[in-house]
């Protein structure tokens, strides 16, 4: 909206600025030779009688289009402010600067991933309340309460410590919560699983075959035919370029999948942010 | 502003009060510069970040817009800034000060100093 604002304002500047352009281009050599066919048909020079007039009108548009396509010097007019009034005058601060500066600094917090803090002036503008939108990155063993509270406490001090004394509250709305791939250590956590997995497959193949070495070996000729089977698990036989062969351990990725998905994409957001800062 | 004086006539322009505001605004600690407009970068006003208005009873309106350092209280900083300004020109003039607004138009992270949250910490 504001900007749609700017944009109609400057473009009425404009036009102003080159009406004032053509009123004077109309009186004025060398402008006048190219201008004169077009505005003949609007209003014909040569009839002028106050042409002093029509010049100072032009002068004063064009002034007027051009001062008001430059930026607007000193103190911005327009924003968002809270206002300290005292007996020597005003002091008013602009909240855009505040947000911008609290979504920078608590957005460094381990805890937060991605801020989206807003400040509106209530009570007359004197006070502040805060409304933060925000994904957390949520540690192992922590509880979302006491993270979210953690997160709360950072932005009433930051706020605090820019001068906002007068927060009445600090609505934190967790948008999305991702686990903390730093902070809980799911890789390794993964690799340990993993390889405990693998060694007790390992352990429990051994033990098929000590047993059935035990028992005579008369079963040794499905060996070739029949993979290693795990106990609980029976699989179908395995068909070599079948469907099957990638099907085998699918109720293994499966559970793998979306938490690998995830911690990349953490990782990933993680990286890009690291790279930003 | 002008005063009739026996000898002749004293006038005080208003850009001198501007600029006094101005030196007092930057001496105040967190303030890292007036807030300066497109016009005023390109040299139409002297004291960029201030403006000053004579008032219909005769007082000073000043209009400071400064950028602070992040970090700086902004609340104490206003009454400072205000504080400094009309002390400094009570220093050098008689002329009375209706109202000195501060606009704190920015916070800023100076260059090459380490941020508080990236020392782990908060002010």
């Amino acid at each position: 909206m504001r900007i749609l604002q700017i944009l109609i304002q400057k473009l009425t500047c404009v036009a102003v600025a080159l009406g004032g352009l053509l009123l004077l281009g109309a009186r004025t050599a060398p402008i006048k030779t190219h201008l004169t066919g077009a505005l003949s048909k609007v209003i014909e020079p040569p009839n002028w009688k106050y042409g002093i007039v029509i010049i100072l009108m032009g002068l004063i548009l064009f002034v007027a289009g051009v001062f008001g396509l430059l930026p607007r010097a000193g103190r911005r007019k327009g924003g968002r402010t809270i206002r300290f009034p005292s007996a020597r005058g005003d002091v008013v601060i602009y909240l855009d600067s505040v947000e911008a500066t609290l979504n920078r600094v608590v957005g460094k917090l381990p805890e937060v991933n991605r801020i989206a803090a807003r400040i509106f002036p209530v009570e007359d503008g004197t006070k502040v309340r805060i409304t933060a939108d925000v994904a957390l990155l949520v540690p192992s063993g922590a509880g979302m309460r006491e993270v979210t509270a953690r997160v709360k406490d950072a932005i009433a001090d930051t706020a605090s410590g820019l001068g906002m004394d007068d927060v009445t509250a600090v609505d934190l709305n967790v948008v999305r919560t991702l686990p903390d791939v730093k902070a809980t250590g799911i890789p390794a956590r993964r690799r340990e699983a993993s390889q405990a997995y693998a060694e007790k497959e390992v352990s429990s193949l051994i033990h098929e075959e000590t047993t059935k070495d035990r028992e005579g070996g008369e079963e040794s000729g499905d060996e070739e035919t029949s993979g290693p089977v795990l106990p609980g698990r029976p699989l179908p036989p395995v068909e070599e370029g079948g469907e099957d062969a990638s099907r085998s351990f699918g109720e293994y990725q499966v559970e793998e999948e979306e938490p690998a998905a995830l911690i990349e994409e953490v990782e990933e957001r993680q990286d890009t942010e690291d790279k930003r800062d | 502003m002008s005063d009739s004086l026996a000898l002749g006539k004293q006038e005080v322009d208003l850009s001198v009060y501007a600029k006094v505001a101005a030196y007092e605004t930057l001496r105040q600690e967190g303030v890292l510069r007036m807030n300066a407009g497109f016009t005023e970068k390109l040299g139409m006003n002297k004291s960029p970040g201030v403006s000053v208005r004579l008032l219909d009873d005769g007082g000073l309106q000043i209009d400071v817009s400064v950028i602070v350092r992040y970090g700086t209280d902004l609340r104490s900083l206003g009454p400072a800034v205000q504080e400094a300004v009309l002390s400094g020109l009570r220093r050098m003039s008689d002329q009375p000060v209706g109202q000195i607004n501060v606009y704190i138009a920015d916070i800023e992270f100076p260059r090459g100093e380490a941020r508080p949250a990236e020392e782990g910490g908060r002010e």
